[in-house]
């Protein structure tokens, strides 16, 4: 049944002034408290007058709106404890404090910050040092001894030639990949039971730089050596890697591959994320990117670094810009060496 | 290799995807390096409406206006919706010359003005043979890949372009039929189809006795009647001009589709006399032969016709020659000739024969299976071992129990030794199968202090507000600091190239090389390695270089101050690196601005410099300003770490006292801290807090605040004695010409400062 107008106007009244006071409540200081009670809950009050006219109206009417004036004045009290109490507490008053706005969050990056190249290389180093992997700094001037023709590498291989790899004076070379520095960390440490090291670095090949290849990347390899060392151990460390930098929505392909200094070998394709797989210049169309490449260490390789033959020693390559463009949806690995701060600053 | 995924597909009996393909193959040992999706498949082809012609250039919005190329014939009304095919995208060019395989590739504007994009025709999209412009639905989005926009999708030209990498030793899967052959090994669904080249009956005629020589290889003949060859149909000549074999000789023309098809090596012969031919192959004498695909030079051939020369038409002999091993994976010489011969002479069989030489030798490996999967992590029986073995080729024989014997045809150059039978083992396998484990037995990893130190450093530096870039290490040989440098050889490129011997030139390059920052510094910090050749080798050395980027226009103060920044990040990447102590000493190093050169001191030694360089010293144009410091982390961390000493608080009253001294300009603070620091045994701490310069200082002068702290071990010091320590102190810079400097209006607050606080 509707109520009457005058239960509608009375109520509608009550809600008015409810709102009245606590308004004023919440902007009042603490040592005016009391002038409030005065105004807003005392005898003259708005509510005191509106408690009064309830008496007038109809006799069905007066138990709802009674009961809609004396809700009112209880909350109101309520709300007035609330308010002494944080008084006491010493929180100012809400006209005592400073205005802001907590919402505007400025979008200034922090003055310096990391690469975002170092920042993968420590972040994948410290996942293999928790599998026991233990970091080994390595040139990046090498020989061609060790970046080719100890790792089984043919002397009329392509990779050899002065259009792909950086030579200098007195036959050094710079390393086209961590394999070379791997073997000479092994030719350092004396055959054990157990080893397990990663070297990291750049790498230098003497390529025209486009989205895929640039003449300066950063590879990081992890060694495991020991008897019971076995290819399903490459498997598991690539994709726990991909796992754990990447996360789980990547699938990680592993495929055949033969390189000369591993047998047998394998490369880790992941899905090309800034294209989502339709092709680009990144994953030259095929909708995938090698990130890896490792295998188990050939005889030739371990015999050179005076290491035994049946040694099983399982190597994993990383190529760290590469990991990086998928990660950050960038479709062009050169952008890592442009040193652009508006870029870098993303990274953070 | 080239494949045209459509043609691939015509080998087998469900079709393959891109991925599909990529992953069956890339499982078998071969790559896809690339795909190219030519035409209106391509997503760098997208609508743009044209736009108006401006001096005398088109523009098109895609949805920015761009400037675009536009195609020979009626140009499109402005307004209209067009495609274009932006730089890197592949447009099909049927029939014409000059072309990368049957595509132009559009080019990327060389400079500011040339055309962004092509507009496509309905020829280059693999749509029709019209060349004028094609024009889409107007509702089109600008910018929409067309093959969105094309609703619903054209039943046309649509293939996709594999650029396969197939091992030499993969022979078998050499051609489409054995890359069919390794799909379908991998995917049982997918059994090999024969649409072309099935062997068919032997054509009647005149007989061939071929004979063979060359060891190992077997070889199908066929004799073709005389008379024009057929022309080959458009769908084939289109596809041998997306793979590069395309030729205008029909002869050549079907050699090298069967060859390509079938993996085999293909010579023809023309035979100019009618009746029986006795050819040999692989002999000493060799005839004249035509169109021919990698014919190896090992198998001359010989023909000897057995009846006299007469006038009959000339007839074709063909030669198709594989390994006996590939060969015999479904008569693949066979079918090439026939290939051949329903190409030039359609609905007429060859007279065929087929011969295999000498059986080449085969080399035997012992396969120890429980050790085979041991290696791999891979459970393996001796029976599916084997299965896995004969499928390829290979020969397997038991020797006893878990162990096989596996004999290994010659064209098998990679499996040499066991652990090349291994990898063969899991490349038929593919990765898939094999478990995903992690080493065992966890090995406690050692300290790896120095690597660790050096890390430290540069995140402290990065503390400081340094952005961390990476430089290349191999720079122009034009570049600043070349002087005796590693020189690379020039290997192909026309610039000579040295290994950096500084980080700093890298650094003022990225300073110089960012935009829009313009009169602001910029603080950025590196660790990485050079080649100080004169150091007798070429061992690099680690490095950390510290640089604040003055643009132009910032004067002296903004100078020191950014020095006071960068020598700050530095004695913080120090510390962080365990060298708790790092001094400076004023010293002159080339490159740096005279008399703003310091040497940093760590244990004694010198472990890096920091002073002022023009952008010019560093190869940067404009008038950039760098306070930059280099340090050798090899001399920084070549002791061990020392953790810093804490010293406690003086637990009895101290008296601070900061005292304003007017220094020399030619007395550097290094000394100034030194000299507090060797001062009377109350002054427990001494330090500058403050450097100022004004007008009102007598020239040649700088004023400097000390923070001077004088305490005793065992009882409150008195303001008496702490004055007279400092007093002590502040004599013993006389014979420097440092004096306390009290300006005259600040007289009545000298004796305040004389008494110090007490705390």
């Amino acid at each position: 049944m509707p109520a009457s107008p005058e239960v509608a106007t009375t109520l509608e009244a009550v809600r008015s002034a409810y709102r009245s006071a606590l308004g004023a409540l919440r902007d009042c200081p603490g040592p005016e408290l009391t002038g409030w009670h005065r105004d807003h809950l005392g005898r003259r009050s708005a509510l005191a007058a509106l408690r009064s006219r309830v008496g007038a109206l109809p006799a069905e009417d007066r138990a709802a709106a009674g009961r809609a004036v004396r809700q009112a004045a209880d909350d109101l009290a309520t709300a007035l404890a609330d308010r002494r109490e944080q008084t006491a507490a010493g929180d100012p008053a809400p006209a005592d404090r400073v205005r802001l706005d907590p919402t505007h969050i400025p979008d200034t990056p922090p003055p310096g910050g990391r690469h975002p190249v170092s920042l993968i290389l420590d972040e994948a180093a410290a996942h293999f040092a928790a599998l026991g992997f233990v970091f080994r700094d390595a040139p990046q001037i090498e020989d061609e001894a060790h970046c080719f023709d100890l790792l089984g590498v043919p002397a009329d291989h392509p990779t050899r030639s002065p259009a792909h790899t950086f030579y200098a004076e007195g036959a050094a070379v710079l390393r086209s990949h961590t394999t070379a520095s791997v073997l000479r960390v092994l030719r350092t440490e004396p055959a054990g039971p157990a080893s397990r090291f990663v070297v990291a670095g750049p790498c230098h090949r003497n390529n025209v730089p486009n989205a895929r290849f640039v003449h300066q990347f950063h590879q990081l390899e992890a060694v495991a050596a020991g008897p019971s060392v076995r290819m399903s151990d490459i498997k598991g460390l690539a994709t726990g890697f991909v796992d754990a930098v990447l996360g789980d929505g990547f699938d990680p392909r592993l495929r055949f591959r033969r390189f000369p200094y591993v047998s047998p070998g394998l490369a880790v394709d992941v899905e090309c994320a800034p294209c989502g797989a339709e092709g680009c210049g990144l994953c030259q169309g095929s909708g995938r990117l090698e990130i890896m490449s490792g295998g188990l260490l050939a005889a030739g390789v371990l015999r050179a670094a005076g290491w035994p033959e049946d040694l099983p020693v399982a190597a994993l390559a990383i190529s760290l810009e590469r990991l990086l463009a998928v990660r950050h949806g960038l479709g062009d690995i050169r952008h890592f060496l442009r040193n652009d701060l508006r870029l870098l600053a993303q990274a953070r | 290799m080239r494949v045209p995924l459509s043609w691939l597909n015509e080998f087998l009996s469900k079709p393959v995807t891109v991925r599909e393909a990529d992953d069956l193959l890339g499982t078998a040992g071969m790559a896809i390096t690339r795909v190219d999706v030519p035409g209106w498949r391509s997503p760098r082809i997208v609508a743009g409406r044209l736009g108006e012609e401006r001096d005398g250039t088109t523009f098109a919005a895609l949805p920015a206006p761009e400037p675009v190329r536009l195609p020979a014939g009626a140009r499109p009304a402005p307004g209209s919706m067009v495609a274009v095919a932006l730089p890197g995208a592949r447009l099909y060019a049927p029939g014409s010359a000059g072309t990368a395989h049957g595509l132009d590739i559009v080019p990327a504007p060389a400079r500011d003005g040339d055309p962004v994009g092509l507009v496509c025709t309905p020829a280059g999209l693999g749509l029709g043979p019209s060349g004028t412009a094609i024009v889409l639905p107007p509702a089109t989005a600008p910018g929409t890949p067309v093959a969105a926009a094309l609703d619903p999708a054209p039943a046309s030209v649509a293939d996709d372009i594999l650029h396969l990498t197939v091992p030499t030793e993969l022979a078998d899967c050499d051609g489409l039929w054995g890359l069919a052959g390794e799909i379908a090994q991998r995917d049982r669904d997918r059994h090999r189809v024969t649409p072309h080249g099935e062997p068919g009956p032997h054509g009647d005629g005149d007989t061939i006795r071929l004979s063979v020589d060359g060891c190992g290889w077997t070889v199908c003949a066929a004799i073709l009647p005389g008379g024009a060859a057929e022309r080959m149909p458009d769908l084939l000549r289109d596809r041998l001009r997306l793979t590069g074999l395309d030729d205008d000789d029909p002869v050549t023309g079907a050699v090298r589709v069967a060859a390509y098809e079938f993996g085999v090596r293909l010579v023809t012969v023309e035979l100019s006399a009618a009746g029986p031919v006795d050819v040999t192959v692989g002999g000493d004498q060799a005839v004249r032969t035509g169109p021919a695909v990698r014919w190896p030079a090992e198998l001359a051939v010989h023909v000897a016709a057995r009846t006299p020369e007469n006038t009959a038409p000339p007839r074709l002999l063909v030669l198709a020659a594989a390994r006996t091993e590939v060969s015999a994976d479904g008569d693949r010489c066979d079918r090439a000739v026939h290939r051949v011969a329903a190409l030039l002479a359609p609905g007429r069989p060859p007279v065929r024969a087929t011969t295999e030489g000498p059986a080449a030798p085969r080399h035997e490996i012992l396969v120890d299976v429980a050790d085979t999967g041991s290696r791999l992590g891979l459970p393996l029986s001796t029976d599916e071992c084997a299965r896995l073995l004969t499928g390829r080729g290979l020969t397997v024989r038991a020797a006893g129990p878990n162990r096989l014997v596996v004999a290994i045809p010659a064209h098998r150059t990679d499996l040499r030794t066991r652990p090349d039978l291994i990898a063969e083992i899991v490349r038929l396998t593919g990765y898939r199968a094999l478990p995903g484990t992690v080493p065992g037995d966890p090995v406690p990893p050692p300290r790896d202090d120095r690597s660790a130190r050096s890390r430290a450093a540069r995140d402290a530096a990065v503390a400081h507000g340094f952005q961390e870039v990476v430089t290349p290490m191999v720079i122009d040989a034009d570049a600043p600091v070349r002087t005796s440098a590693l020189h690379l050889h020039r290997g192909g490129s026309r610039t000579g190239r040295i290994v950096r011997r500084s980080l700093l030139p890298g650094l003022a390059a990225v300073a110089a090389a960012q935009t829009g920052r313009r009169g602001r510094h910029l603080d950025l910090v590196e660790t990485g390695a050079v080649v100080l050749p004169e150091a007798g080798d070429h061992r690099e050395r680690p490095q950390l270089a510290v640089v604040r980027a003055l643009p132009e226009g910032s004067g002296p103060d903004a100078a020191e101050t950014a020095l006071h920044q960068v020598g700050a990040a530095v004695r913080s990447a120090a510390r962080a690196a365990g060298v708790p102590v790092l001094t400076v000493r004023a010293a002159e190093r080339a490159l740096y601005r005279p008399g703003t050169a310091v040497e940093f001191v760590a244990a004694g030694r010198c472990a890096g410099w920091m002073g002022l360089l023009a952008g010019s010293a560093l190869g940067v144009p404009g008038t950039w300003t760098f306070a930059a410091a280099e340090v050798d982390l090899v001399a920084l961390l070549a002791d061990p770490a020392v953790h810093r000493r804490l010293v406690a608080p003086p637990a009895q009253r101290t008296i601070e006292t900061d005292v304003n001294l007017l220094v020399p300009d030619e007395v550097p603070a290094a000394e100034l801290a030194g000299l507090l620091r060797a001062g009377p045994a109350a002054l427990r701490r001494a330090g500058i807090v403050d450097v100022y310069r004004d007008a009102r200082l007598p020239d040649g002068h700088r004023r400097v605040t000390v923070r001077l702290e004088v305490a005793s071990d065992w009882r409150p010091v008195t303001r008496q004695e702490a004055a007279a320590a400092c007093d002590e102190a502040i004599s013993a810079m006389t014979e420097l010409g440092v004096r306390r400097w009290t300006p005259p209006q600040e007289q009545s607050t000298q004796d305040n400062n004389r008494n110090g606080v007490i705390r």
